[in-house]
């Protein structure tokens, strides 16, 4: 590298080094008690009948968000792929427009229409399909309902780009070999979509592992998930050792997501293309 | 019209219609990519459609195969209307440009593909997919994945696939056009070979005149949407019915008539004689019988080619002639000598202008 690149990108290293890594340091610091080397906090995270708890929730939750997000969003995705140029524009817009609404707004929407008394309820309780409101908000189904809303965007963009790369003459050629529609998604197109789908799983589960506002709002505090209860340990009960620690944990548990499902990918890719 | 004269003369067998492609457009918008075509594809034949990108053969064949729906017209397997019928329920076979290989499966899980799909039980598809891949001789290479596999390896496998579960028709779009020269000489000849051995109905669809008149039983020679002539390969070339067939079929120069024959113009025709019909020889060559033309006229320039060359000549009405002299009977030819050039009358091939 020569001096005038190294000066390009200073500025974003600085940028980098100063409000990214050296939080990042700081808080690998906090939760090993630095000057001195005690996993304490450690031991504790793995000793801890509640955070054992909120931790299976979470896992429960962006488990389910990540299956159901994916499932709804290779639909879409599919059907966008072989959308005219005209509808594929008009899919795109209805995807992208709740990326530029925020998430507190999306919350309190679908709180409004997910409460006791909300639009759901009371259209389901006027055609008579149930008697008592269900308990669709402050609960896990409430989360996942905002969390996938919040996700399928993100979801459809990931897969629509992998769908691209696959050869519409795969697909002629398989109908032209007798094949029909449902052998050649089932034999064809599903095979071939495996790593998107796989980057997409990847993306949308690490995604859902930090998401704090959607759990906060519709979980109404009953259903805690992991970043809320970092937020509680830092701002309310001040426990910065054990919130510090549980960044350090998710963040490890993300980044060894990721290089696994791009090895994974890569042997994938290896194998076929 | 054209191909009822030509029928029969071409195959020995006793031929029957494959496929009818009655009267067929294609409209997308106001443009016509096909416009009006009226053609018949026999049995065991292998039929070329030829022409310049645009001409609309690909569309012409993605319609046989199902994919593109005809604005007008019908298309017909015996006495069936299959214009409506999807791809998957015509028995045709696509051989893709860039063979559209399933690259998750190995070789010999594609040429199974087809007969998996039509509940073939297991050993006799072990068989039939064994013995198809000796025939095209990549019994060697069945565990392999498609990308391991040479470009003219691939063209093998997707011609298996598609000979394998016995289509009726086998469509070919530009299935040698990826390849280098050699590669695709070598895989022409195989094809040809193929094709006898096997009977099979083609229609291969092409661009390269070369592939066309080599391969084929009849060229459609397409321009525009619409089908210019029909015929086998000779006749295209001996006796073409339109400049654009004379222009895109080999190299050719065209003479007014008065010079061609002699006599007064016909102004709306042109003769056309081929540039290896006229015979170049010493100015002061005399002609040798009644058939024969000949005139003066001025080397401008030579290409040499090995087996012949290519020499431009320029006559004094300021016309140039290309002439093909085979290098075996070459007379020595300078640029800017004088030279006469000479041919036979009934070399001559008249065409509308």
């Amino acid at each position: 590298m020569t001096r005038s690149q190294f000066a390009y990108i200073l500025p974003v290293l600085l940028f980098l080094v100063l409000l990214y890594f050296l939080p990042m340091f700081k808080i690998v610091g906090i939760s090993l008690e630095f000057p001195d080397f005690d996993l304490k906090h450690y031991v504790k995270l793995y000793e801890s009948n509640a955070v054992r708890r909120i931790a299976w929730t979470t896992f429960v939750i962006c488990t389910a968000t990540t299956i159901i997000t994916v499932f709804l969003s290779y639909i879409l995705a599919y059907d966008l792929r072989f959308a005219s140029p005209g509808r594929q524009k008009f899919m795109f817009m209805l995807v992208l427009l709740p990326l530029w609404t925020s998430a507190l707004i999306r919350c309190v929407a679908w709180l409004i229409l997910l409460r006791q008394n909300g639009l759901v309820n009371e259209a389901l309780m006027f055609v008579g399909a149930i008697d008592t409101p269900l308990e669709l908000v402050r609960n896990k189904i409430g989360v996942i309902v905002g969390m996938v809303h919040f996700l399928v965007p993100f979801a459809v963009l990931t897969l629509y780009a992998s769908f691209r790369d696959i050869d519409e003459r795969l697909m002629q050629a398989s109908r032209s070999l007798g094949g029909r529609r449902i052998d050649t998604l089932s034999k064809v197109f599903l095979p071939l979509s495996a790593t998107g789908v796989l980057q997409a799983v990847t993306l949308t589960f690490v995604f859902s592992l930090g998401f704090y506002v959607t759990p906060a709002l519709l979980g109404g505090g009953r259903t805690v998930m992991l970043s809320e209860y970092v937020s509680v340990s830092v701002l309310q009960t001040l426990r910065w050792g054990l919130g510090t620690a549980i960044c350090i944990v998710l963040a490890v548990l993300c980044i060894g997501l990721v290089l696994l499902s791009q090895r994974a990918i890569k042997r994938w890719n290896g194998a076929v293309a | 019209m054209n191909d009822m004269k030509t029928r029969g003369k071409f195959l020995d067998m006793d031929t029957f219609e494959a496929v009818r492609i009655d009267n067929v457009s294609k409209y997308y918008g106001a443009v016509a990519a096909v416009k009006d075509v009226d053609c018949t594809v026999q049995s065991g034949e292998f039929l070329t459609l030829l022409g310049p990108s645009g001409s609309g053969k690909t569309t012409l064949l993605m319609m046989l195969a199902g994919f593109t729906t005809p604005s007008e017209g019908q298309i017909w397997v015996d006495t069936k209307d299959i214009t409506h019928v999807p791809p998957e329920q015509r028995n045709f076979g696509v051989v893709f440009q860039g063979y559209a290989l399933f690259p998750h499966m190995t070789v010999f899980d594609n040429v199974a593909y087809p007969l998996r799909l039509r509940k073939m039980p297991a050993r006799q598809i072990r068989q039939k997919v064994e013995q198809i891949l000796s025939l095209v001789r990549l019994d060697a290479y069945a565990d392999r994945h498609p990308r391991q596999l040479s470009g003219g390896q691939q063209q093998r496998t997707a011609l298996a696939r598609t000979l394998v579960y016995d289509p009726i028709l086998i469509l070919l779009d530009e299935s040698l056009g990826a390849l280098d020269k050699q590669l695709r000489g070598e895989l022409q000849q195989e094809l040809k070979a193929l094709h006898r051995q096997l009977g099979r109905t083609f229609v291969n669809v092409t661009h390269d005149q070369q592939e066309a008149l080599d391969m084929s039983d009849r060229i459609v020679v397409m321009n525009e949407g619409g089908v210019e002539q029909i015929g086998t390969p000779r006749e295209l070339y001996e006796r073409p019915n339109s400049r654009f067939v004379v222009e895109f079929l080999g190299d050719s120069n065209l003479l007014p008539t008065s010079l061609a024959f002699g006599g007064t113009d016909d102004p709306s025709r042109s003769a056309l004689i081929r540039p290896e019909a006229i015979s170049i020889g010493a100015s002061d060559t005399k002609p040798t019988g009644e058939d024969q033309m000949m005139v003066r006229a001025t080397v401008r320039s030579t290409s040499y080619f090995g087996s012949d060359q290519l020499v431009e000549v320029a006559l004094d009405s300021g016309l140039t002639l290309r002439v093909r002299v085979n290098s075996a009977h070459a007379i020595p030819i300078e640029e800017g000598g004088s030279v006469s050039i000479s041919w036979e009358r009934r070399n001559l091939h008249l065409v509308d202008n």
